[in-house]
Formats: C-alpha cells, sequence, structure tokens
C-alpha cells in the first residue's frame, strides 16, 4: 500500500476510533439519562408504538433501563469492536488476524442485535404499561423486513471475514518472501 | 518446514556478515533475517540467484530437503 494512502486511512481511523470510544460510554449514559427522566419527557419520546397513561414508578423505570441495554449493549459492543478495528488501522493493521477477528465479530453483533430487538419489545412494552388501566396492558412484539436484512447483513460481514482471512494469508506471505 | 536453508552455513564458510550479504544482493537486513530464521515461505529466484552469485555457491548449498 502506498504511504500516503496508509497515512489517510490512519488519520480518518483515527476520527472514527475516537467517535466510536465515545459513543461506548455515551449510548449507555444517555438511555440512563432517558429512564431517569422518562415521566418527563413527551409521548413522542416513548420508543414504543404505544401510549404510556401513567407515570412510571423508580423501580419500572430501572427495569425499562435494564432491558433497553438489551438492544443497547449490542449496539456499545459494536462501537467497542469499530473502535478496536479503527484502532489497529490507525497503527497501519489492515490484513491481520485481529481486523479480520474484529470482522466476524461484527458479523455477529449484527445478528445478535435482532434477537436482541426480538426480546426488547415484549419486555418493555410489558414494563411500561403495566402502570395502565386494566385492559389498556400491553405486551408487543414486532419482527419485521428490516430484521431480516440485518440478519442477512450479518451474515454477510461473516462471509467477508473469510474473505479477509484469505487476504491475510496472502499478506502474509507477501511479507515472508525474500 | 521440510525445506532448511543453510545460508549461515555458507555465510560462516564464505567468512562474511548477514548485514555485508544483504547491501550486496539489495534486501534489507530483515529479510535476511527471516531467511536465515527459516521463517521465509517463499524466495525468489532473483533473490537466490544473487545469493548464489555473491557466496559463490549452487542453490542446493543454500537448501536442503529433509523429510519430516
Amino acid at each position: 500500500m502506498e504511504n500516503e494512502d496508509l497515512m489517510r486511512i490512519q488519520r480518518v481511523s483515527r476520527r472514527f476510533r475516537l467517535l466510536f470510544s465515545a459513543l461506548v460510554v455515551i449510548l449507555p449514559l444517555l438511555s440512563l439519562i432517558y429512564w431517569l427522566g422518562f415521566n418527563h419527557f413527551p409521548q413522542e419520546f416513548v420508543p414504543l408504538p404505544i401510549r404510556v397513561e401513567a407515570e412510571l414508578s423508580l423501580l419500572a423505570r430501572l427495569l425499562g433501563f435494564v432491558i433497553s441495554m438489551l438492544p443497547i449493549g449490542v449496539v456499545i459492543a459494536a462501537m467497542y469492536i469499530l473502535a478496536k478495528l479503527f484502532n489497529l488501522y490507525e497503527k497501519g493493521i489492515v490484513f491481520a488476524s485481529p481486523t479480520v477477528k474484529c470482522f466476524r465479530q461484527l458479523g455477529w453483533v449484527l445478528m445478535f442485535w435482532v434477537l436482541a430487538s426480538l426480546l426488547y419489545l415484549p419486555m418493555l412494552s410489558g414494563v411500561v404499561t403495566s402502570v395502565n388501566p386494566p385492559g389498556q396492558r400491553l405486551i408487543a412484539a414486532q419482527l419485521g423486513l428490516s430484521d431480516f436484512v440485518i440478519l442477512l447483513m450479518g451474515a454477510i460481514v461473516v462471509l467477508i471475514s473469510w474473505v479477509m482471512d484469505e487476504a491475510r494469508k496472502l499478506e502474509e506471505e507477501q511479507a515472508h518472501t525474500v | 518446514m521440510a525445506i532448511i536453508v543453510n545460508l549461515d552455513v555458507m555465510l560462516a564458510k564464505r567468512k562474511m556478515r548477514s548485514n555485508e550479504l544483504a547491501q550486496l544482493i539489495g534486501i534489507t537486513e530483515q529479510n535476511l533475517s527471516i531467511l536465515k530464521t527459516g521463517k521465509a515461505k517463499a524466495i525468489r529466484l532473483t533473490t537466490l540467484e544473487a545469493i548464489c552469485k555473491h557466496l559463490n555457491c549452487q542453490p542446493g548449498d543454500l537448501l536442503e530437503y529433509k523429510d519430516e
């Protein structure tokens, strides 16, 4: 790889590493702030296709936070892996075992995200509507085309990691050709 | 690997230092070290030719096959 190209990759990677590292910290904090102040936010802020009729107790809000950490936790894992990947790119390590591992993990994380989303909605809807009057308590579930698309994308990323592993072998061979 | 590179033996026979040979054949000392330590996965014919030329030897003097 040309030195100038590599330097450009390293420069951009540094910015992305900083961004993803910051998101690893910011995302759970934002979620905590949201759930602690849940009762003060307008209905449009509720991340569910249902109405919450009364104020939530502290326990319900903490439960909401814990449940919302299911998908957010998966997103944080993805951000952490991306930060690790860009850290490697920043060091000029492009086709190596750790970068291949990052790609494979990202693929699995995408697939886990679909699973976490499937669990998230029924659990959260149960908690936030527990304060509703009888007859208006709901357990919602949702499975859309986007979930299948994300599942497919995850599988494709895992496949790409296999292809990258071949590139790694080629680069290793190239490095050990005298 | 079943192929053994006897470069260090040939260097000793010719009383030549690694860095001197590296300079003569135009490869880095690091690459010559890869070759000497048996970590090399492949050797270019041009590199082999240059080593043979400067050590005044045959490829067979440098490479040996041992059944593992």
